[in-house]
Parts: structure tokens; sequence; C-alpha cells
């Protein structure tokens, strides 16, 4: 395990010439495959690249787009935006929160669902808005935000 | 370098164009406060406080970013910078979650430097512990037996296993050095009357008297000491103690007379016309009376009366039974008096419970071990007597019911249920009254008591000074009298010379928020009571009944502080600048971060509680360190400086260069010594050159008493780890002991890179390196 | 005839895939081809297919979905042209009063075939500014007076000819597309619908300063858009365009693009450079400007898309074409990007000049529900909200910055009387102080305390003497605060302080929430007259707060209510009022 993912990192480093300009491309492609920032990839890369972890942590901590901690496989942001916001958005949050049983940020036990609040993701137009992995849903209601939950969890036969 | 001319507040000054404005105008003398600035890191622009206006610029530049150019002209005051500058500071006082003094400072009345004292025990020093009370208080032997210790109450090791035994660490420190008197400045050619030679009274002269003042106490009684002497029974406070207290005040230049009375051999008003300040101290000697049908008949009398009468040697017979009413501390000592006078029932009367009874726990356990019985929720209605002789006392039962002014639930009487208990004496000890008859010409309250403005202590007669029981509220604990005598001392000092008091406690960040769990993992060490002669053999006489600390004691329960005052506080950049900008009261409030305090480094404490977050330990791990250890972690109000994955700092990869502790404006990030404790005082500084190898660095040195605790280096990140912190080391601990850390340091200085030395320590052998340290350090 | 469907990830999660397939199936066979294009800003519509005739006529034809995109497309086959989801006349002054240069290009070529933006007079002006040479193309940028778009309105010329006068051996051109204002898409829309307009402008900008690296710095929120820049590049490169030696000229560029990784402090052009070098986001003090000391300390020029997006057709038409619209201090044209309560929201592109009542009235049709208008919020958590009747304002950066608040980077955010201007408030303080990067005490701190005190407003914890320190710390802030993020992040605060400060004060003196939206001010009640007992509402409650015995009127239980509005929403009676203030239990 731990070997595969040094191979892994090893083959985005190669990708990149100056590792310290390079570090949030580098980071977003460890993220990339490993779904989050973890203590042994920084390490691994401060190894290699001589990049202090102190000033790895420091990047990755800074960005919301980095996670240190795993997320689910399906990766619920709710569009936090303004238009949204005045659409009720928050409502959405809470609904999500309710279906999944979880705080924003934390992953459900089957590692199936994470959740937070993200900004604006750009959709002002079919606000509220959410976006599962790469897909956007938009002019969310209570009640679609339940069924577009649950035919996830259908599909994954749960 | 090329030198420009630039204006600053209207007036031509020259500059150099490789500096920055703000060190510019630093250099020419001009103060403009700064925060994140150092000038030897890259400039920053956090703080915001070196705002400065340009002439031809909209907007504010920061002077710490900000280049000269030839003609420019700036401000540094105006009325919208100083409002942004005090915003500022506002919100940083806001999230700045730390105690520039320890909770138990603040909470004793005279502020004396516990924390000080406390950590000079711990590692030793108790001589130098008891010179540090004796800055803020005359009596510690008398008061560290007495003492109810209000500064336990705000120890915050209360939240674990119980507050330090400050008191009791007091009292060891008096006791160890009991001969010790301060230094006192020259006559100053100025004479003050003192009347009274109480706690309060006997503080005022000894203050007086170390500012160079001549002060003659007057004493209506044959010995001085006031409540003291004749209001604690001497089991508790032996008169040998307080005998020798008084000598040493004595000692100072101050003259008592004796069997001298206000208003019997003089006034106010004469003493006012000889002397040139006058300070009252005759306290509250007035029992106050129960108040009930029948109470003027023999055997009954005032506690405080009969406790005066016992004390004076006179022969007191109580009979058998005796009853006390009352729940505070004199009541207490009548019991115990009682019991000690040869009473074989001594019952105490109390209207609320045990719970409500505002005598110490302590001493309440102790009367119950000496057989006293408590009888609560009763109050006296009718004083029983036949022939004029008492045969006992009707009680009426209560109950509790809402709480009332002070918080503690009202007692109210349970109608029809009263009872009769016979006693041979009952005493009064409800409350004391101060005999307003005897003073004259200043301004009394309604209680009798003196009126005095609470800050300068001046009556309405200028130049008349008082405090202690005798004013405003009335009788309070002892250490309040002495911090009246000390403050109004002070305050005639002020008056005498013309210029304004200044308030008793200045500004300090207090940490309101303190959250105990940043006290979780700190290693269980229980609370070293103090010992005490068994209750069998102590009831039947006046010996002390409780034991000084041995050493070893007091070694151990003084390690238990916590040190909660920031040991930066005197070299703090942020305090004056708060003080200056008045920036607490704007009261901003909200969310504050709290950390634990990381103490794992051997030199290094880490406390992020405190951080302003000026980066300037972060820019000097990473320019002037190059380890890029310590870096800003998260982003916006939770920012946190710290190393990789938050790891303590003695598992991160710190060398251990110090730079971080040498640039941190405030105390998130300092140094310790390796002792016990690292007590903040006051200290000296001194320029050395460290001798340890040929490159001979220079710091600047610190030392408190004549201990090095800190070595300051002059350029940043050029002397090693074993220069700034080998001395303190050496100094502060035994041979075996300091190898260790030595070893530790040189460790670091191996795994270092070229900035450091290495090379210049091989093949030294710790013998010969702990010599050429010692000699560093004494140079 | 061309079918045309808008292809933009809106138009995709509303469902154009769909659209899609139902086309492709209904064509199969025949030679009809739907063409994917980008965004055309009819987001009230989408998804939408455009159906151009042989003759050039154009017929929109809006919220579609499988069935109804099968229709049209039988329709068609038949060489009919059906009125069924065709957009009226009314829909269609949005786009007719629009005037697009920026987004010219938007919803009419397929932004993932260099060809079709070849076809529509595409890299002519990239030529034409290699024959022009640098001082010239920053003339005619001056000439033009077009104003940087990502919101201080900065002379985009002043920019370039700084750059250019900075001696290097290397320079940069760096495309801010870290757009981050809640509520502003238009660059999104530009990127996904056009990317060919970006990159050709930052070319002639790398012309005119004197630049060979191109490096565009884009959301990662935005995944269609980065996929969609890098086929555009790679088809340049295929085309010769880019490279070196381009055209034979000598000129030599080429592109970089960068994620960014979720800042929004980012779009500050020394934090944007921060991140570029590898670095946490934090800005840093100018000068030195980036275009003295940017992307690896060189000389760089920063812009943001839109600003980039006009430069070829400033080329092309001449900076006096461009500098005939708009007013005297505002140049061209502006995209909005509206949302809200408006009734039609989308990309408006008007000439500067306009008033936002003839945006929001005239091409976006008015309010939802035709409710009454009270606010329009403009410059996203750096600007303010404007209050109904200072509407007539003409758009340019100087009137709307009298406001108090800004242009920004054009979004507009429309709300009716059901939007609380203190939660408003708080919403953006909520947003600046978590984007916040903690680097100067004024932003880090004041942000969260004027963020706290607004939090206890709404709750009805609010202190009379809030306001005033409301006031002094967001001046104290905009004074003192160390980038463009901090100066402005009190604005929202303060301009719904000077505009409706009787929103706050009720808020803090009669607990109550005018607009009946913040929770902890306000109680549902059922109207016992209006509730016919259907019991609709109470299986809708997600707390089982609603109670009652069918065809009798239902009761909400207060403490249980979680004000979440699905009931209101649920009821068909209407019987459902909302409560603060006077009259609450």
């Amino acid at each position: 395990m731990i070997s595969e993912l040094k191979n892994k990192i090893d083959a985005v480093l190669l990708k990149y010439d100056n590792p310290e300009e390079s570090l949030i491309a580098i980071l977003q492609d460890v993220q990339g495959f490993l779904g989050y920032i973890s203590r042994e990839a920084v390490e691994y890369i401060t190894e290699k690249t001589g990049v202090a972890s102190g000033r790895i942590m420091g990047v990755a901590s800074f960005y919301a787009g980095f996670r240190l901690k795993p997320v689910g496989k399906y990766r619920i942001m709710v569009c936090m935006g303004t238009a949204c916001h005045v659409n009720g958005s928050e409502r959405m949050g809470d609904t999500v929160k309710r279906v999944l049983g979880i705080d924003a940020g934390d992953v459900t036990d089957d590692g199936l669902f994470s959740w937070e609040e993200v900004a604006c993701l750009g959709c002002c137009s079919i606000s509220p808005a959410m976006m599962i992995n790469d897909t956007v849903y938009g002019n969310l209601t209570q009640d679609k935000v339940i069924s577009v939950i649950n035919s996830i969890k259908e599909e994954e036969g749960k | 370098m090329s030198v420009v001319n630039i204006t600053i507040n209207g007036k031509e000054y020259s500059a150099d164009t490789e500096k920055t404005l703000l060190d510019n105008i630093l250099d020419n003398g001009i103060y403009l406060p700064h925060l994140c600035h150092n000038k030897e890191l890259e400039s920053y622009g956090g703080c915001g406080l070196c705002l400065v206006e340009v002439e031809g610029v909209r907007k504010p530049l920061r002077a710490c970013s900000t280049s000269v150019t030839e003609g420019m002209s700036v401000k540094t005051t105006t009325p919208e910078l100083e409002k942004s500058r005090k915003a500022s500071l506002s919100l940083i006082m806001s999230d700045h979650n730390g105690d520039c003094k320890a909770p138990c400072f603040m909470a004793c009345p005279t502020h004396q430097d516990v924390q000080g004292y406390v950590g000079l025990i711990a590692n030793g020093k108790e001589k130098e512990a008891l010179e540090l009370i004796k800055k803020d208080n005359p009596l510690p032997a008398s008061i560290g037996r007495v003492c109810p210790h209000p500064c336990e109450e705000k120890c915050r090791r209360k939240h674990l296993e119980g507050a330090v035994s400050i008191c009791a660490l007091k009292r060891f420190a008096a006791d160890s050095y009991e001969d010790y008197i301060p230094e006192c400045a020259e006559y100053n050619g100025k004479n003050i009357a003192v009347v009274g030679s109480g706690p309060a009274g006997l503080s005022c002269a000894y203050f007086l008297a170390v500012k160079g003042y001549k002060v003659k106490i007057f004493e209506s009684e044959e010995k001085a000491g006031g409540m003291l002497r004749y209001g604690i029974p001497f089991y508790r406070l032996p008169e040998n103690v307080i005998d020798k207290e008084i000598e040493n005040i004595v000692a100072m230049g101050v003259e008592i007379e004796y069997g001298k009375k206000l208003g019997r051999d003089f006034t106010v008003a004469t003493l006012k016309n000889e002397y040139d300040a006058v300070f009252v101290g005759i306290g509250a000697w007035r029992s106050m009376s129960l108040g009930c049908e029948g109470e003027n008949c023999t055997g009954v009398t005032g506690g405080i009366d009969m406790l005066y009468r016992v004390a004076k040697g006179e022969k007191v017979d109580l009979g058998k039974s005796v009853c006390v009413v009352g729940g505070g501390n004199t009541a207490i000592d009548a019991v115990r008096t009682a019991v000690r006078t040869g009473a074989e029932k001594v019952t105490l009367i109390y209207r609320r419970t045990e719970k409500e009874m505002p005598a110490e726990p302590d001493e309440i356990r102790d009367a119950k071990a000496e057989g006293v019985e408590f009888k609560f929720l009763c109050s006296p209605i009718e004083v029983l007597s036949e022939n004029g002789k008492l045969t006992g006392v009707r009680l009426q039962k209560m109950q509790l019911g809402e709480p009332d002014a002070s918080g503690r639930r009202r007692p109210v009487a349970i109608e029809g249920e009263v009872e009769i208990l016979p006693c041979d004496t009952l005493i009064s000890a409800i409350g004391q009254g101060v005999v307003g008859s005897d003073i004259d010409s200043v301004e009394l309250t309604k209680k009798s008591t003196i009126a005095v403005d609470e800050t300068t202590y001046m009556t309405s007669v200028d130049g008349v000074f008082a405090a202690g029981d005798v004013i405003n509220k009335g009788p309070d604990i002892a250490i309040r009298a002495v911090a009246g005598g000390k403050y109004a001392a002070r305050s005639i000092d002020c008056y005498l010379n013309g210029v304004a008091v200044p308030p008793e406690l200045p500004a300090y960040s207090v940490n309101e928020n303190f959250n105990p769990q940043v006290l979780d993992g700190t290693p269980e060490v229980s609370r070293c009571e103090t010992r005490l002669v068994d209750p069998e053999k102590r009831k039947n006489n006046f010996g002390e009944a409780a034991f000084t600390f041995t050493k070893d004691e007091a070694m151990r329960e003084a390690s238990r502080c916590l040190e909660c005052g920031c040991s930066a506080v005197y070299s703090c950049e942020l305090l004056p600048l708060m003080r200056d900008y008045d920036a607490l009261s704007l009261k901003l409030r909200g969310k504050s971060r709290q950390y634990p305090k990381d103490k794992s480094h051997p030199f290094i404490v880490r406390d992020n509680s405190k951080c302003i977050l000026c980066a300037r330990c972060v820019r000097a791990c990473r320019e002037i360190s190059g380890t890029e250890n310590l870096g800003l972690f998260g982003r916006g109000f939770g920012t946190v400086p710290t190393s990789a994955f938050d790891l303590p700092l003695d598992e991160s990869k710190c060398i251990s260069c110090g730079a971080c502790v040498s640039v941190c404006p405030t105390g998130a990030l300092v140094s310790k010594a390796p002792s016990a404790k690292n007590p903040p005082l006051p200290f000296e500084e001194k320029k050395v050159v460290c001798s340890i190898c040929e490159r001979g660095c220079a710091f600047t040195k610190r030392t408190v008493y004549g201990v090095t605790v800190k070595m300051i280096p002059e350029k940043l990140g050029e002397s090693c780890s074993l220069g700034v912190f080998g001395p303190p080391v050496v100094e502060n601990l035994k041979g075996d002991e300091s190898k260790a850390y030595l070893e530790f340091i040189c460790g670091k200085l191996c795994g270092a890179t070229d900035n450091y030395l290495g090379d210049s320590l091989a093949g030294i052998g710790f013998e010969s390196l702990f010599e050429k340290i010692k000699t560093s350090a004494s140079l | 005839m061309r079918f045309l469907l808008g292809y933009g990830s809106c138009g995709i999660a509303s469902g154009a895939q769909t659209v899609l397939k139902g086309l492709e199936k209904a064509f199969e066979g025949t030679d009809y081809i739907v063409e994917k294009v980008g965004c055309n800003g009819l987001c009230f519509a989408e998804p939408i297919v455009e159906v151009v005739t042989d003759s050039g006529e154009s017929f929109l034809y809006g919220r579609l979905n499988e069935t109804t995109a099968i229709e049209l497309a039988e329709s068609v086959k038949k060489g009919e042209l059906p009125l069924n989801n065709r957009l009226s006349d009314e829909e269609m002054a949005f786009l007719n009063g629009q005037k697009r240069i920026v987004l010219s290009g938007c919803g009419k070529i397929d932004p993932e075939n260099i060809e079709s933006y070849i076809e529509n007079g595409g890299y002519t002006a990239l030529k034409t500014a290699l024959s022009m040479g640098a001082e010239k193309i920053i003339e005619e940028i001056k000439i033009s007076g077009l104003r940087g778009r990502g919101g201080a309105g900065f002379p985009t010329y002043i920019k370039w000819q700084s750059a250019r006068n900075s001696v290097a051996e290397e320079k940069y051109i760096v495309c801010n597309a870290d757009e981050g204002d809640p509520g502003a898409f238009m660059d999104r829309a530009v990127l996904e619908g056009d990317p060919h307009r970006v990159l050709e402008g930052m070319m002639i900008s790398g012309i005119a300063v004197g630049a060979s690296t191109g490096i565009i710095y884009v959301r990662a929120e935005y995944p269609l858009a980065v996929k969609r820049l890098k086929m555009a590049i790679e088809q340049m490169r295929e085309k010769g365009i880019l490279g070196d030696n381009i055209f034979d000229s000598g000129f030599s560029f080429d592109f970089r693009i960068m994620m960014g990784a979720g800042a929004f402090v980012c779009g500050e052009e020394t934090a944007l450079l921060a991140s570029l070098g590898g670095n946490r986001g934090m800005p840093v003090t100018k000068p030195p400007f980036p275009a003295q000391k940017g992307f690896r300390k060189q000389p760089t020029n920063i812009n943001n898309v839109e600003t980039f997006a006009n430069v070829s057709w400033i080329i092309e038409n001449g900076g006096a074409a461009f500098a005939s619209m708009g007013t005297d201090g505002s140049k061209g044209t502006k995209v909005f990007a509206l949302a809200g309560r408006v009734k039609r929201g989308g990309l408006v592109e008007v000439p500067m000049g306009l008033t936002i009542n003839e945006i929001v009235f005239d091409i976006c049709g008015g309010i939802k529900e035709d409710a009454e208008i009270k606010a329009v919020q403009m410059g996203g958590p750096s600007g303010g909200c404007i209050p109904k009747d200072m509407l007539d304002t003409p758009i340019d950066y100087e009137n709307i910055a009298k406001t108090g608040a800004i242009m920004g980077s054009g979004g507009m955010i429309v709300m009716d009387e059901k939007t609380c201007m203190v939660d408003m408030a708080k919403f953006f303080m909520d947003f600046t102080s978590k984007e916040s990067c903690g680097k100067c005490v004024p932003c880090r701190i004041g942000t969260t305390r004027m963020l706290e005190i607004l939090e206890r407003i709404v709750k009805g914890e609010g202190e009379e003497s809030d306001i005033e320190t409301l006031v002094d710390l967001g001046e104290s802030i905009k004074t003192g605060a160390l980038c463009g993020l901090g100066n402005s992040a009190p604005n929202p605060v303060l301009t719904t302080i000077k505009y409706f400060r009787n929103e706050y004060e009720a808020h803090i003196k009669e607990k109550c929430c005018p607009a009946k939206k913040c929770t902890a001010l306000i109680e549902y009640k059922i109207d016992a007259n209006k509730c016919k007992g259907c019991s609709l509402c109470s299986k809708k409650c997600p707390v089982e707060a609603i109670s009652g015995q069918i065809k009798s009127p239902y009761t909400i239980d207060a403490q249980k209510c979680i004000r979440c509005g699905e009931c209101i929403s649920t009821c068909k009676f209407g019987a459902i009022e909302v409560l603060s203030g006077e009259g609450m239990e």
C-alpha cells in the first residue's frame, strides 16, 4: 500500500521540474488519486523534493480545495453562494445533514458520502445548487435533495 | 545606500533609501507603533499599526513596507490613524488569550507576585522569595498564617486536584528568613503620623519608611499589632511571630508610641498640624449586638471582646457551656478559644447551613475536630436570664428561602418552631463596627466608618488618609488592610510630591475565556496540606496548631504552580501599546483561540493562545534558521503558527536555534531556563561577548537575582544554540543534570547547518565545555 | 439548418444532456447535426436550443426536456418551426436589449472546435496586432478607455504600459480566472463558451508587454472551463497559432494553466502571484506592483477574463468604436450576471451607463411573482446593497462607487421584500471572514468580530450600541486592512446600515425581522380559517411539528418547528402565516 502510494507520487513528481513552485499542482494530483492529502504523502514529497513539510502543510491547510482527511465516495458540495443563499441554500445544507446524519466535513460510516458547504459554484441561475463529485444539481428543493441522495444509495445497493 | 530628505510630521530628516520608511522613522527617534515588523526579517504588513499618511497618496500606507523617496512627506499621527491603531489593538486584544499576571496576583488585594515567589520557592530560593514578597507585603509571617487567601480561590490548579497552597508557601518563606529587612531610602525630611498599629497602620508605616519618610505610630494598647494580636488567637498566630514582624518594622526606623489613644490623648486635627500627613488605621473594635430581647445581662459578650481579653492574658472564665452566634472567622476563633479556656460544651449557632458559612472550610474542619458542635438554621430571638445572669438562649428555627443580594439563600423563620439552649456564656460574633466617637475632623459614613476616596485613600481632610477596617464598608480581611496601608502610603507619597495617584493595578490582559481543557494532560500532583497538631493535643492550650512546610514540602507544593502569568510580561511589546491606546476599552467580545501550552521542548515554551499572528517566528524560522519548521497553518481567524502536523516542538524539525523566541513580541514563544519554574521577574540586562568558541558572538545577557535566564543574540541567526541556551543551563543546574541538557544542544548542533558552529566543538570534553560556558556567562 | 445546444455547466445541470439525447435520437439517420455551444446567457430558460435557418433566421427554444426536444426535432424534420417552447417576444427582449462583445461568441460557436472560432473571425485581431506592434496596441487600448473588469476598474493600458516599461529577460501575462465572487459567473460562461477569445486577448497583451508566457489561473471548481481551455490550447498549437515564431512574426508565445485550489483572496493579484509561486495565497503590500515584480519576481501583467475578452474586438474595430459606447469615464460594455429574485436571470452585456432599473426591468423582466423590488446587491462580498430608490443610478465605476457599492466583477443579486438585509450582511461577512487569509489584524479579527455581532443581531440578541460598533469597526477595517478583500469587506454591512438601518433597529429593539427571514425571530402559525385539514403539511414536516385531525385545522408546535418552510410550499390554501415581532407567542 505504502509503496503503491510512493510509486504514484513518484509519477506525479516527474511531471514537474520545479516542485516548490508547482506545489499546489502536485498536491492537486496527489489528492486526485488519494482523495485527500495524507501525512504519509506529505512526508514522502518532502523526502523526494526537499520542500519542507511545514511549508507543504501550510499550503495544504490554506486552500479550501485541499482536504486533510478522507472524503466519501460521493462528495456532496452544497453551494453557499449569494444567489443560492437568497433562494434557501441553508435549508438544503440542513436537509443533506439530516438525510446523511453527519456534520459538514464528516464522512458517513459506510464511507459512501461526505458533504461540505462550498463557495459559489457559479451556477447562480439554477440556484440553489449542489455538486456531487463532478455533477451539478440545480433548482434544488428539499425533496430533490433527498431523492438525489436516495437514488445514489439505491445504485450502490444500500 | 543613498540618502534622501524626507519630512516627518512637518520636520525634515534625512533617510536611507535601503531601509524601509518605518526603520527610517524609528532611526530618527520618532515613535511609531509596530508589532509584526522586525529589522532582521522581511517586512510583512500584518499588524497594521505602522500606518502613516503620505502626502499625495489617498490611502494610509504601512510604513514597514514603504520605501522612502526624495521629498516624501509623511504624518505618523492623525486622528484617523490613531483611531485605526486603537481598533487594531483592540482587535488583537480581543483574541490575545493570555494573562499578563496570574489570576492569583490579580485576586490578591495587595497584588503580591505570587507566581514569582512560588516559582522561587520551587527553585529552592526561599530567601529570594521572601525578598520578593516583602516588596508588597510587610507582614508575610502573620498573613501567611491567617489569610483566607482569595488568591487560592482563583488558582487555576483548582480545575485539577486543588489550588496551590499559596498561603502556606508564603508562611514557609517568611519563617525561613525572618530577619530580612528591605533597604530604605534616605530620610527625605518628611514626617508622617500613623494612628493605629494594626495591619493597615504597620503596612502604611513600612512602605513609607522604605520611601525615606520618618513615621511615628500612635498605639493605644501596650503592644502593637492591632487585630492581628488582639483579634486572632495565638494558636493561629503566635505572639512571637507578630512580635518579630513588628520588630523588623521598628528596625527600619519606624517609631511606635504606646498607650496613646485617638480622641483621648490627641486628635486628627492636632496631628495634622504637626505632621506632613496623617494616616488613620484604628480598626473596628465594637462587637455588633445580637439585637434581641434580654441581651443586656451578665454572661453575654462580644466575640472580639472575648478574644481581646484572652489575648491580653486576662483570666477568662466562660463557664461550662458556651454558645457563639455567627458564621464568620471570628465566630470560629471564638468557639476554638472557648474550647481552650476549658469550656466543656461549645456550640456555634448559625442561621444558614454550613455551605453558606463565610468562615474558611479548614477552620470549620479544625473546630469540629476540637469538639465544637454546630447548630445550623437557628437564630437567637431571646436571651434568657435569671437575676441578671444568663441561663440560656431561645432559638428560632429557620429554613432557606430565595437567594439574597449576596447570592446566598436567605434564612426564613419556620413559624412556631423554637427551642431553648441553656448556656453559661453567649458570645455574639456577628460582625464589628467602628467606634466613631473617637474620630474628629474627617467625614464619616452612615456606618460611622471614615469615608475615603477609593483610589487615593484620602479622607475629606486634605493630607489625612485612612485604610483598613475603619474605612468605607468597614471590616474586611487582614490582607485588605495591608493593601489599604500599602496603597495609602503610595498615595501619601504622591500627595507630598504633588503627582496624581495611579490606579492600584495597571491594565493587564486577562484571559477571561480561559478554557480548562487546555490543562488536559497536566501530570497529577496532589495538594500538600499543612500538617496540624493532633486535636487532642492542641485543644487545651494556645500553642500554634499548624506547622510550617518543610523545605521538601514547600518545593514540591510550589512545583504545582501552573505558571499562568506570562513570563514575557516585563519584555512584552504588546502590553505597553495596549495601555497607550486603552485597547481594552472597546470591549469586543467573541470567540477566542485557546491552545494547550507546548512545554515539550527543553528550552522553549510555546503558548499559541497568546499568539497575535505577527508571523515573526515563522519568518525567522524560514529566513534566519532556514528550517521552515514553523509555518502558518489554516487560514483566517483560525490561522496558527506551528510545525507540520502540529507536532510538539521537540518532536518537530526544530534545530533549537532560538530565533523564534528572540523575535516573538509577546509571550507566545518564550525561553525557559531549565529550572523547576521560570517565574517572570524584573530582570537586569548586560551586553556580553560569548567565549565558547572563537566566533565571539555578542549577546545581551538577562539575569534575575544574578542568575542568567536568557541570552539574546545581538544578531539573529549568527549565534549557535549553545551560546543561546548554554549559560542558563550551566547556571541553573548542577553538573550531571546540565550535562544531559548540553548533550541535547550539541546533538542539535551536529545536525545543524553551516550557520552554526559544530566543528569548533568537536573533540571538546564536557568538562571543558562546561568551564567554557561558565566563563562565557560570567563575562 | 443548424441546431445550437447550450452546453455549459449550468445547461448540463439543467438537463442539456437529455435534450441532446432526444435530439440525436430523433435526428438519427438524417443530416441534421446538433452543435454543442457555450452558454448564451439565457439561464432562465435552460436547456436551450437555438435553431438557425439556412436564411440566417434564428429561433430560440427553451426549457426543453427529452420529450419536447424530440417533438421539436420531429417538427423540424417536417420542415416546420413549432411555436411550442419557443421563447416569447417578451423573453427575447432579454437578448435583444443587449450589446454583446465579450459574449458575442457564447452560444454561437463550438468552444471545443477552433475552426468554429476562426470562422467567426477569430485570430484576425492577433494578426492585426502583430502588424501593429506594441506601442500601437497600447495606444489603441488607451483610446478605447478599457478599464479592468475584475472589480477595481484600473485603466488597462497603464498596466500594460507599466509592464512594458519594466526591463526584464522574461515577462508574464496572467489571466485571473479565479472568479470567486458568489453570484458572478460571467467568466465561467466565457471560458466555457468562447475560450479562444480570452487566449487571443492574452496573446495580444503579450505582444504589447513583451511577454512570451501566458498563465491562466482558473478555479478548480470550473472543470469544464479547464477542459475547454486545455483543448483550445492544444488546437492552437496544432494550428501553429502557438509556440515559436507565430505567423512568422518573430513573436513566440505559450500558455500554462494553473488550477486554483479554493481561496477567494487569490482574486487579489498579489495573492494570486503568491499562489502561482506555490505558496499560501497571502497578499503583500504594493508597491512593488506586479508590473514591476510579479511572477518569479519578473514583470507581470494581470488582467481578468472579461478584460482580455474585450481586447480582440478593440483591435479589430478600433479603440474609438469601443469608446463610443458607455459613459465619459467608463467605456464599452460590461457583462452582468443577474440572479436572485429576478424573473429572467442570466448574463446581460450592455453598454456602460444604463441604469440598474433598465437592466432589471427592461431586460430581465422585473421581479419574480411580480413582487416589490427592495435592493440590488452589486460587487458581491466587496460591494454593497443599492436600495430601490437609487436604482436609477447609471452604471459606471464612479456612480456605483458613490452608492457605497462597487462595480466589482458584475454580479447583480436582485432582492425583494422577502430578503432580510441584516441576514444579507451577515451572509457576506460570513463569506469574507472565512475567506480572510489571516495575515492582517483588521481583516482577520475584525471581520470575525463583525460577523459575531451580526449573528447576535439576527438571533435577537443585539444591543443598541451594536450598530455604532459595526460602523466604527467597519471604517477601521477599511482603513487598516492590507488588501482589497479586507478594504472592502465591511461594504455590505456599511451599505445596509446606511440604507436599511430601520431593519437593524427592528431586529435589535423589537426583536423582529421585517422580511420574516431570520429563523430565531419568526414563528409559523396555521390560519385556522384557511386550513382545510388536508394533513399534507403534517406529512411533509421533517420534524413532526405539525399535528391535528383530518378535516379540521392543524397546529404547529413552535418549540419543535425548525422554520424550514416546507409546509408553506406544500400548503395549497396559503394557510400558513409567518409572524415576527408583534403577534408572536
